[in-house]
Protein backbone atom coordinates (compact mmCIF):
# COMPACT_ATOMS: atom_id res chain seq x y z
CA UNK A 1 0.00 0.00 0.00
CA UNK A 2 1.29 3.37 -1.09
CA UNK A 3 0.83 6.20 1.80
CA UNK A 4 1.04 9.73 1.10
CA UNK A 5 3.71 11.74 2.90
CA UNK A 6 4.09 15.43 2.88
CA UNK A 7 6.94 16.54 2.55
CA UNK A 8 8.54 20.39 2.52
CA UNK A 9 11.88 20.69 1.02
CA UNK A 10 14.45 22.82 3.62
CA UNK A 11 14.94 26.15 2.86
CA UNK A 12 18.19 27.00 0.35
CA UNK A 13 21.19 28.45 2.30
CA UNK A 14 21.37 32.34 2.02
CA UNK A 15 24.37 33.48 -0.20
CA UNK A 16 25.55 35.42 2.67
CA UNK A 17 25.91 31.65 4.80
CA UNK A 18 28.14 30.50 1.49
CA UNK A 19 29.82 33.96 2.13
CA UNK A 20 30.49 33.09 5.71
CA UNK A 21 32.09 29.69 5.22
CA UNK A 22 35.17 31.25 3.56
CA UNK A 23 35.85 32.89 7.03
CA UNK A 24 36.37 36.56 5.55
CA UNK A 25 38.02 38.13 8.38
CA UNK A 26 40.99 35.44 8.15
CA UNK A 27 40.97 35.90 4.34
CA UNK A 28 41.33 39.27 4.68
CA UNK A 29 45.21 38.88 6.69
CA UNK A 30 45.54 36.15 4.13
CA UNK A 31 44.98 38.25 1.02
CA UNK A 32 46.67 40.91 2.64
CA UNK A 33 50.19 39.16 3.42
CA UNK A 34 49.73 37.77 -0.43
CA UNK A 35 49.31 40.96 -2.14
CA UNK A 36 52.65 42.20 0.15
CA UNK A 37 54.73 39.25 -1.41
CA UNK A 38 53.27 39.89 -4.46
CA UNK A 39 54.26 44.02 -4.50
CA UNK A 40 57.39 42.91 -2.71
CA UNK A 41 59.32 40.72 -5.63
CA UNK A 42 61.43 42.72 -7.81
CA UNK A 43 59.75 42.56 -10.74
CA UNK A 44 57.31 44.16 -12.71
CA UNK A 45 53.50 42.27 -13.02
CA UNK A 46 50.82 43.31 -14.88
CA UNK A 47 47.89 44.34 -12.82
CA UNK A 48 45.90 42.10 -14.38
CA UNK A 49 47.82 39.05 -13.44
CA UNK A 50 48.61 40.77 -9.77
CA UNK A 51 45.03 40.95 -9.29
CA UNK A 52 44.46 37.35 -10.38
CA UNK A 53 46.73 35.92 -8.23
CA UNK A 54 45.57 37.95 -5.10
CA UNK A 55 42.05 36.52 -6.46
CA UNK A 56 42.78 33.01 -6.66
CA UNK A 57 44.70 33.25 -2.85
CA UNK A 58 41.79 34.46 -1.49
CA UNK A 59 39.51 32.28 -3.62
CA UNK A 60 41.81 29.12 -2.02
CA UNK A 61 41.78 30.50 1.40
CA UNK A 62 37.96 30.73 1.29
CA UNK A 63 37.96 27.35 -0.20
CA UNK A 64 40.03 25.81 2.85
CA UNK A 65 37.82 27.84 5.08
CA UNK A 66 34.60 26.14 3.99
CA UNK A 67 36.20 22.91 4.12
CA UNK A 68 37.81 23.56 7.84
CA UNK A 69 33.63 24.44 8.78
CA UNK A 70 32.02 21.33 6.87
CA UNK A 71 34.58 18.81 8.71
CA UNK A 72 34.84 20.62 12.02
CA UNK A 73 30.58 21.40 12.32
CA UNK A 74 30.41 19.07 15.29
CA UNK A 75 33.29 21.55 17.39
CA UNK A 76 31.75 24.42 16.23
CA UNK A 77 28.20 23.62 17.50
CA UNK A 78 30.30 23.26 21.18
CA UNK A 79 31.80 26.19 21.05
CA UNK A 80 30.37 29.72 21.94
CA UNK A 81 32.68 31.47 19.71
CA UNK A 82 31.68 29.36 16.86
CA UNK A 83 28.24 28.08 17.07
CA UNK A 84 26.49 30.29 15.43
CA UNK A 85 28.29 29.30 12.04
CA UNK A 86 26.31 28.45 9.07
CA UNK A 87 26.28 24.37 9.89
CA UNK A 88 25.85 24.68 13.48
CA UNK A 89 23.51 26.81 12.98
CA UNK A 90 21.25 24.87 10.80
CA UNK A 91 21.36 27.05 8.16
CA UNK A 92 22.94 24.93 5.64
CA UNK A 93 23.62 21.13 5.19
CA UNK A 94 27.02 19.73 4.97
CA UNK A 95 26.84 18.09 1.28
CA UNK A 96 26.30 21.95 -0.08
CA UNK A 97 29.53 23.18 2.20
CA UNK A 98 31.64 20.32 0.87
CA UNK A 99 30.55 20.92 -2.88
CA UNK A 100 31.23 24.61 -2.44
CA UNK A 101 34.92 24.48 -0.69
CA UNK A 102 35.87 21.54 -3.31
CA UNK A 103 34.63 23.69 -5.77
CA UNK A 104 36.17 26.91 -5.08
CA UNK A 105 39.38 24.68 -4.42
CA UNK A 106 39.83 23.23 -7.48
CA UNK A 107 38.45 26.57 -9.22
CA UNK A 108 41.54 28.63 -7.42
CA UNK A 109 44.04 26.35 -8.41
CA UNK A 110 42.66 25.76 -12.17
CA UNK A 111 42.73 29.92 -12.29
CA UNK A 112 46.11 30.33 -10.78
CA UNK A 113 47.81 27.58 -12.94
CA UNK A 114 46.25 28.59 -15.97
CA UNK A 115 46.40 32.75 -15.64
CA UNK A 116 49.34 33.04 -13.45
CA UNK A 117 51.90 30.25 -13.25
CA UNK A 118 52.10 26.34 -12.03
CA UNK A 119 54.51 27.32 -9.33
CA UNK A 120 52.24 29.59 -7.77
CA UNK A 121 49.08 27.07 -8.43
CA UNK A 122 51.21 23.91 -7.29
CA UNK A 123 52.03 26.58 -3.92
CA UNK A 124 48.35 27.31 -3.50
CA UNK A 125 47.31 23.44 -3.25
CA UNK A 126 49.60 22.79 -1.05
CA UNK A 127 48.74 25.35 1.26
CA UNK A 128 45.07 24.27 0.65
CA UNK A 129 45.52 20.59 1.72
CA UNK A 130 48.01 21.25 4.41
CA UNK A 131 45.26 23.46 6.33
CA UNK A 132 42.19 20.87 5.51
CA UNK A 133 44.06 17.51 5.11
CA UNK A 134 47.29 18.22 7.76
CA UNK A 135 45.74 20.71 10.61
CA UNK A 136 42.07 20.39 10.15
CA UNK A 137 41.35 16.53 9.34
CA UNK A 138 44.77 15.03 10.98
CA UNK A 139 46.27 17.46 13.94
CA UNK A 140 43.57 19.88 15.16
CA UNK A 141 41.54 16.88 17.45
CA UNK A 142 44.97 15.18 18.12
CA UNK A 143 47.95 16.82 19.43
CA UNK A 144 48.82 20.04 21.22
CA UNK A 145 50.87 21.03 18.45
CA UNK A 146 48.17 21.62 15.96
CA UNK A 147 48.55 24.92 15.58
CA UNK A 148 52.18 24.64 15.43
CA UNK A 149 52.43 22.71 12.94
CA UNK A 150 48.76 23.98 11.36
CA UNK A 151 50.62 27.28 10.83
CA UNK A 152 52.43 26.40 7.94
CA UNK A 153 48.82 26.48 6.48
CA UNK A 154 48.72 30.57 7.19
CA UNK A 155 52.12 31.31 5.90
CA UNK A 156 52.26 30.16 2.57
CA UNK A 157 50.10 33.22 1.48
CA UNK A 158 53.43 35.59 0.73
CA UNK A 159 55.13 32.84 -0.40
CA UNK A 160 52.61 32.53 -3.38
CA UNK A 161 52.16 36.20 -3.81
CA UNK A 162 56.27 36.09 -4.62
CA UNK A 163 55.94 32.90 -6.85
CA UNK A 164 53.24 34.60 -8.72
CA UNK A 165 55.29 37.62 -9.51
CA UNK A 166 58.57 35.79 -10.18
CA UNK A 167 57.64 31.85 -10.84
CA UNK A 168 60.68 30.81 -8.61
CA UNK A 169 61.23 31.09 -4.64
CA UNK A 170 63.79 33.03 -3.17
CA UNK A 171 65.24 33.64 0.59
CA UNK A 172 63.18 36.53 1.20
CA UNK A 173 59.88 35.06 0.42
CA UNK A 174 61.09 31.78 2.75
CA UNK A 175 61.88 33.93 5.80
CA UNK A 176 58.54 35.64 5.43
CA UNK A 177 57.02 32.13 5.59
CA UNK A 178 59.14 31.58 8.61
CA UNK A 179 57.92 34.55 10.16
CA UNK A 180 53.96 34.13 9.62
CA UNK A 181 54.87 30.42 10.78
CA UNK A 182 56.72 31.21 13.99
CA UNK A 183 54.16 34.34 14.79
CA UNK A 184 50.44 31.59 14.73
CA UNK A 185 51.65 29.60 18.10
CA UNK A 186 51.92 33.18 20.47
CA UNK A 187 48.92 34.56 18.19
CA UNK A 188 46.95 31.57 18.60
CA UNK A 189 47.60 30.38 22.22
CA UNK A 190 46.63 33.98 23.83
CA UNK A 191 43.52 33.56 22.19
CA UNK A 192 43.64 29.90 23.86
CA UNK A 193 44.20 31.31 27.12
CA UNK A 194 41.22 33.75 27.41
CA UNK A 195 38.99 31.04 25.41
CA UNK A 196 40.36 27.91 26.93
CA UNK A 197 36.98 27.22 28.62
CA UNK A 198 35.41 26.90 24.79
CA UNK A 199 38.41 24.82 23.71
CA UNK A 200 37.79 22.43 26.53
CA UNK A 201 34.17 22.17 26.31
CA UNK A 202 34.97 21.26 22.51
CA UNK A 203 37.80 18.48 23.47
CA UNK A 204 39.68 19.86 21.24
CA UNK A 205 43.54 19.20 23.16
CA UNK A 206 45.11 23.21 22.70
CA UNK A 207 47.66 23.93 25.08
CA UNK A 208 45.97 25.59 27.20
CA UNK A 209 43.84 22.84 27.97
CA UNK A 210 46.05 19.57 27.63
CA UNK A 211 49.42 21.21 29.75
CA UNK A 212 48.19 24.17 31.11
CA UNK A 213 48.14 28.16 31.85
CA UNK A 214 51.98 28.30 32.71
CA UNK A 215 53.24 26.45 30.05
CA UNK A 216 51.41 27.86 27.32
CA UNK A 217 52.78 31.41 28.32
CA UNK A 218 56.44 29.88 28.82
CA UNK A 219 55.38 28.59 25.07
CA UNK A 220 54.29 32.26 24.04
CA UNK A 221 57.30 33.54 24.63
CA UNK A 222 59.61 30.77 23.10
CA UNK A 223 57.98 30.80 20.34
CA UNK A 224 58.35 35.02 20.38
CA UNK A 225 62.15 34.96 20.11
CA UNK A 226 62.79 33.43 16.99
CA UNK A 227 59.62 34.95 15.41
CA UNK A 228 61.64 38.46 15.85
CA UNK A 229 64.73 36.85 14.77
CA UNK A 230 63.06 35.54 11.45
CA UNK A 231 61.47 39.58 11.19
CA UNK A 232 64.40 41.09 11.54
CA UNK A 233 66.82 38.76 9.53
CA UNK A 234 66.02 40.05 6.36
CA UNK A 235 67.23 43.69 7.19
CA UNK A 236 71.16 42.58 7.82
CA UNK A 237 70.75 40.48 5.03
CA UNK A 238 70.45 43.20 2.89
CA UNK A 239 66.69 41.61 1.36
CA UNK A 240 65.44 44.54 2.78
CA UNK A 241 66.10 48.04 3.46
CA UNK A 242 66.49 50.11 6.55
CA UNK A 243 63.02 51.33 6.76
CA UNK A 244 61.41 47.50 6.58
CA UNK A 245 64.79 46.95 9.37
CA UNK A 246 63.08 49.91 11.55
CA UNK A 247 59.42 48.88 11.78
CA UNK A 248 60.79 45.25 12.29
CA UNK A 249 62.96 45.87 15.10
CA UNK A 250 60.67 48.24 17.29
CA UNK A 251 57.27 46.07 16.86
CA UNK A 252 59.06 42.74 16.94
CA UNK A 253 60.45 44.34 20.57
CA UNK A 254 57.04 45.28 21.56
CA UNK A 255 55.75 41.61 20.61
CA UNK A 256 58.51 40.13 22.60
CA UNK A 257 57.55 42.66 25.80
CA UNK A 258 53.65 41.27 25.53
CA UNK A 259 54.99 38.05 25.48
CA UNK A 260 57.56 38.59 28.55
CA UNK A 261 54.46 40.32 30.38
CA UNK A 262 52.15 37.17 29.41
CA UNK A 263 55.15 34.76 30.48
CA UNK A 264 55.10 36.82 34.00
CA UNK A 265 51.53 36.81 34.68
CA UNK A 266 49.30 34.77 36.47
CA UNK A 267 45.74 35.43 36.09
CA UNK A 268 43.94 32.44 36.15
CA UNK A 269 40.24 34.23 35.19
CA UNK A 270 39.61 34.09 31.06
CA UNK A 271 38.01 37.68 31.89
CA UNK A 272 40.90 39.46 33.50
CA UNK A 273 43.78 38.00 30.96
CA UNK A 274 44.60 41.65 29.67
CA UNK A 275 47.58 40.46 29.16
CA UNK A 276 47.21 37.78 26.72
CA UNK A 277 44.18 40.10 25.50
CA UNK A 278 46.94 42.65 24.56
CA UNK A 279 49.29 40.08 22.89
CA UNK A 280 46.45 39.09 20.40
CA UNK A 281 45.19 42.18 19.56
CA UNK A 282 48.74 42.88 19.24
CA UNK A 283 49.63 40.38 16.91
CA UNK A 284 47.30 41.12 14.63
CA UNK A 285 48.30 44.42 13.95
CA UNK A 286 51.89 43.36 13.61
CA UNK A 287 51.92 41.60 10.68
CA UNK A 288 49.82 44.48 9.18
CA UNK A 289 52.60 46.78 10.07
CA UNK A 290 55.31 44.44 9.11
CA UNK A 291 53.97 43.01 5.56
CA UNK A 292 52.87 47.05 4.87
CA UNK A 293 56.43 47.79 5.75
CA UNK A 294 58.12 45.82 3.54
CA UNK A 295 56.11 46.88 1.02
CA UNK A 296 56.90 50.38 1.64
CA UNK A 297 60.37 49.70 1.65
CA UNK A 298 60.18 48.11 -1.65
CA UNK A 299 58.45 50.92 -3.48
CA UNK A 300 60.84 53.90 -1.85
CA UNK A 301 64.15 52.38 -1.30
CA UNK A 302 66.41 51.77 -4.72
CA UNK B 1 4.30 23.88 1.64
CA UNK B 2 2.93 26.74 3.57
CA UNK B 3 2.67 30.50 1.03
CA UNK B 4 5.27 32.14 3.67
CA UNK B 5 7.75 29.25 3.35
CA UNK B 6 7.21 29.10 -0.46
CA UNK B 7 7.97 33.10 -0.56
CA UNK B 8 10.93 32.67 1.34
CA UNK B 9 12.22 29.95 -0.35
CA UNK B 10 11.59 31.85 -3.70
CA UNK B 11 13.45 34.71 -2.15
CA UNK B 12 16.59 32.98 -1.21
CA UNK B 13 16.66 31.06 -4.97
CA UNK B 14 16.33 34.83 -6.56
CA UNK B 15 18.88 36.37 -4.49
CA UNK B 16 21.81 33.52 -5.15
CA UNK B 17 20.73 33.54 -8.87
CA UNK B 18 21.26 37.43 -8.81
CA UNK B 19 24.70 36.69 -6.98
CA UNK B 20 25.59 33.85 -9.07
CA UNK B 21 25.04 35.93 -12.60
CA UNK B 22 27.13 38.95 -10.56
CA UNK B 23 29.82 36.66 -10.19
CA UNK B 24 29.75 35.21 -13.78
CA UNK B 25 29.55 38.27 -15.60
CA UNK B 26 32.62 39.54 -13.35
CA UNK B 27 34.52 36.28 -14.48
CA UNK B 28 33.78 36.83 -18.46
CA UNK B 29 34.99 40.45 -17.89
CA UNK B 30 38.60 39.04 -15.82
CA UNK B 31 38.64 35.78 -18.74
CA UNK B 32 38.65 38.89 -21.28
CA UNK B 33 41.27 40.65 -20.18
CA UNK B 34 43.46 37.67 -18.94
CA UNK B 35 43.49 36.66 -22.17
CA UNK B 36 44.47 39.92 -23.89
CA UNK B 37 46.96 40.35 -21.39
CA UNK B 38 48.51 37.26 -22.20
CA UNK B 39 48.36 37.33 -25.95
CA UNK B 40 49.84 40.86 -25.85
CA UNK B 41 52.58 39.69 -23.84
Amino acid sequence: MVSAVSWTPALPADWRDFLALTKPRVMTLVVYTGLCGLLAAPVHLHPVIGFTAVLCIALGAGASGALNMWYEADIDARMRRTRDRPLPGGRMDRQSALHFGVGLGCFSVLLMGLAVNLLAALILTASILFYVVIYTVWLKRRTPQNIVIGGAAGAFPPLIGWAAATGHVALLPVLLFALVFLWTPPHFWALALFVRPDYAAAGVPMLPVVAGEDATRRQILLYSLPMAVAAVVPWPLGLTGAIYGIVATLSSAWFVLLAFRVWRSRERDPANMKAERRLFAFSVLYLFVLFGALVVDRMLLP
Amino acid sequence: MTPDFEAEYRRRQRARAKVMAWILAALVVLFFAIAIVRLSS
